[in-house]
């Protein structure tokens, strides 16, 4: 083996690690622990390929039966299943456990990884992961498209329909370094938390007020500049932060995703599918993502922007800072152009991946 | 033959990109800005080096680390001049994470990053030993000429930093001033070659008062290009503007 060889073994091993590190692993750790089976599951390692079916016959009484318990824990959010803190910690987990698959499929497609040296790991980790029919569908509710690529890639079939796995590019490598480094800020971000949790549907309810939707009330905040007229200050809190994770989320996706090549981008788009479908206004029926009217793509007004601001920084409105309305009718004007132009080109490359999205598989067929 | 290899290290926030053989002395240190990735903000930059210096006459012997920071844990922009100081020591000093020992550096900045870079140039409290004779070049995109109207949108404390006119803008000046007129003075050789380069679709930066305000010791040559903020770090490919100004800075 060449210097170059070694030097890049080593290189792919601890990548790898750092994977298997990630700030994801231990909020990972309850959905794991749940899903510990007593199957002699691992035998089927030793195959292949591995089918639904033998995932299905190697499970022992004990374990069907916590199968069959498990299919509340793995439905929908929608369209009104409702889940207790613990069941809804237990899918919170679950998600970061996924993210460690998401995150092998990616690194295999942009050439950070070879199938090689993931396919050992990936497949003990699918297998841990999803020996349960329920947790399988979970895949399929929630647009895991990168799960199900991944577990195709090493030879499992989860019984859900056919998907193909993108052609792996050998020069991706760098551009998944520069996600993985987005990936593991986010999930440590409690604004963006707050912010995708929202588009995921998971907002506070208000007990003395039956009328209110936070979602709705938030969207008013982000277009027009003004708070519920019940406002205390947890409110006003929570919704900077969360207006805070919007923009992040907005401006980070903008900044990795737009530079990329076409060829490339999509591995990463679709990893982001569910929430950038939800910021956009779509659903996934059975005929494909379907255009309702709850999408967030109308932020950016600039007017929306200077009653923020002005509201933001009143305190600081005099002295050696001050900020002029001059001033703030420009710091508008810029955010609310910079906002725009995320939307804008996040617009462009989900249109971009539907379409090849649609053209790639037969969902739900 | 491509012997580049990126070693990345996600939890740190940095990434190496080396030449395996022969080993190069010589490593330029990139410099997010505010909200940025150290890998992210460069967009393909990483890739195209990796892909293409090994064959280009001036960037082949130069590595390429990409340092980052937490920008909400910041006070101040000596926090990033630290963060910068540190990286350069390991190099330096052949630390085993880094592999081998780097003799020559260039700086390259962007936004925020670039203020850390301009404190740790006049801080001389701040810098790696003899820090001017090891400093071949900086380069500074979308520097904040006054600071930022966005900084205003902040709630972290860099982010009262970044405001136009702050305390913390006008005394970094001051300091860059006073610094530049000791050593000009004193040692008229060593003040670095700092390269600006604005981006004239920028509208995070205060680019418009550049030509009013004057930064001491910057090159007045600057370089203008059409992109915007966050477009001005992200080459689409190798033939391009900033590929040039990366390369010039290591010439």
């Amino acid at each position: 083996m060449s210097t170059t060889s070694a030097e890049r073994l080593k290189e792919e091993k601890s990548r790898l690690d750092e994977i298997l590190r990630g700030p994801w692993v231990k909020n990972a750790e309850l959905a794991r622990k749940s899903l510990t089976f007593t199957s002699d599951l691992h035998q089927l390692l030793a195959n292949d390929r591995i089918s639904a079916q033998d995932l299905k016959a190697v499970l022992n009484s004990r374990d069907r039966r916590r199968a069959r318990d498990l299919w509340h824990r793995f439905e929908p959010h929608w369209p009104d299943n409702q889940f207790t803190v613990a069941e809804s910690d237990f899918r919170d987990s679950f998600d970061d456990a996924l993210t460690i698959l998401q995150l092998l499929e990616l690194a295999v497609e942009t050439g950070y990884l070879s199938l090689e040296i993931v396919r050992p790991i990936a497949r003990s980790e699918i297998i841990a992961l999803l020996w349960a029919l329920p947790a399988r569908n979970f895949l399929d509710s929630y647009d895991y498209w990168t799960v199900r690529y991944i577990a195709d890639r090493v030879g499992i079939d989860l019984g859900l329909p056919k998907v193909m796995p993108p052609q792996p590019v050998s020069n991706g490598e760098t551009q998944f370094g520069a996600f993985l480094a987005l990936v593991s800020e986010w999930s440590v971000d409690a604004d963006l938390d707050a912010w995708l949790g929202m588009l995921d549907g998971y907002v506070f309810e208000d007990p003395d007020d039956e009328e209110y939707y936070e979602a709705e009330a938030f969207y008013e905040f982000l277009t027009t500049g003004d708070l519920p007229d019940e406002a205390n200050l947890e409110d006003v809190l929570r919704y900077f932060s969360l207006a805070r994770g919007a923009f992040k989320f907005l401006f980070q996706l903008h900044g990795i995703l737009g530079p990329m090549q076409e060829s490339e981008r999509y591995f990463f788009v679709i990893f982001f599918a569910y929430y950038l479908s939800k910021f956009f206004g779509y659903e996934l029926e059975q005929r494909g993502y379907v255009a309702t009217d709850d999408g967030w793509d109308e932020i950016g007004d600039a007017s929306a922007f200077h009653r923020l601001l002005s509201g933001a920084v009143g305190a600081d409105l005099s002295g050696p800072t001050a900020m002029t309305q001059d001033q703030i009718d420009t710091a508008s004007k810029a955010y609310a152009s910079t906002v725009r132009d995320a939307v804008s080109t996040l617009r462009t490359l989900w249109n971009e991946t539907m379409i090849k999205l649609a053209k790639s598989h037969s969902k739900r067929l | 033959m491509n012997t580049r290899i990126l070693h990345n290290h996600s939890e740190e926030r940095w990434a190496l990109l080396k030449r395996a053989q022969p080993e190069n002395d010589r490593l330029t240190i990139f410099v997010h800005g505010y909200d940025g990735t150290y890998l992210g903000t460069w967009g393909n930059l990483p890739q195209l080096l990796h892909d293409n210096a090994d064959e280009d006459s001036v960037l082949r012997k130069w590595d390429f680390l990409f340092m980052g920071y937490n920008h909400r844990t910041l006070s101040t922009f000596i926090d990033i001049a630290d963060r910068i100081r540190d990286e350069w020591e390991r190099a330096e000093n052949g630390y085993p994470s880094i592999g081998r020992k780097y003799k020559r550096f260039a700086l390259v900045g962007h936004s925020l990053g670039t203020l850390g870079i301009r404190q740790l140039i006049c801080a001389s409290s701040l810098q790696p030993r003899d820090m001017f004779s090891k400093l071949h070049s900086v380069t500074l995109f979308g520097t904040p000429m006054t600071g930022s109207v966005l900084a205003w949108f902040s709630p972290w404390a860099i982010g009262r930093s970044l405001r136009p006119f702050s305390p913390g803008m006008t005394m970094l000046h001051e300091w860059v001033r006073s610094a530049h007129e000791h050593t000009m003075a004193f040692h008229r050789d060593k003040w670095p070659r700092i390269k600006l380069v604005h981006g004239q679709a920028d509208r995070i930066v205060q680019t418009h008062a550049r030509h009013m305000i004057n930064w001491p010791g910057d090159d007045r040559r600057e370089a203008n290009t059409a992109s915007g903020h966050i477009d001005m770090t992200k080459p689409q490919q190798w033939d391009s503007r900033l590929v040039d100004l990366i390369r010039e800075g290591c010439a």
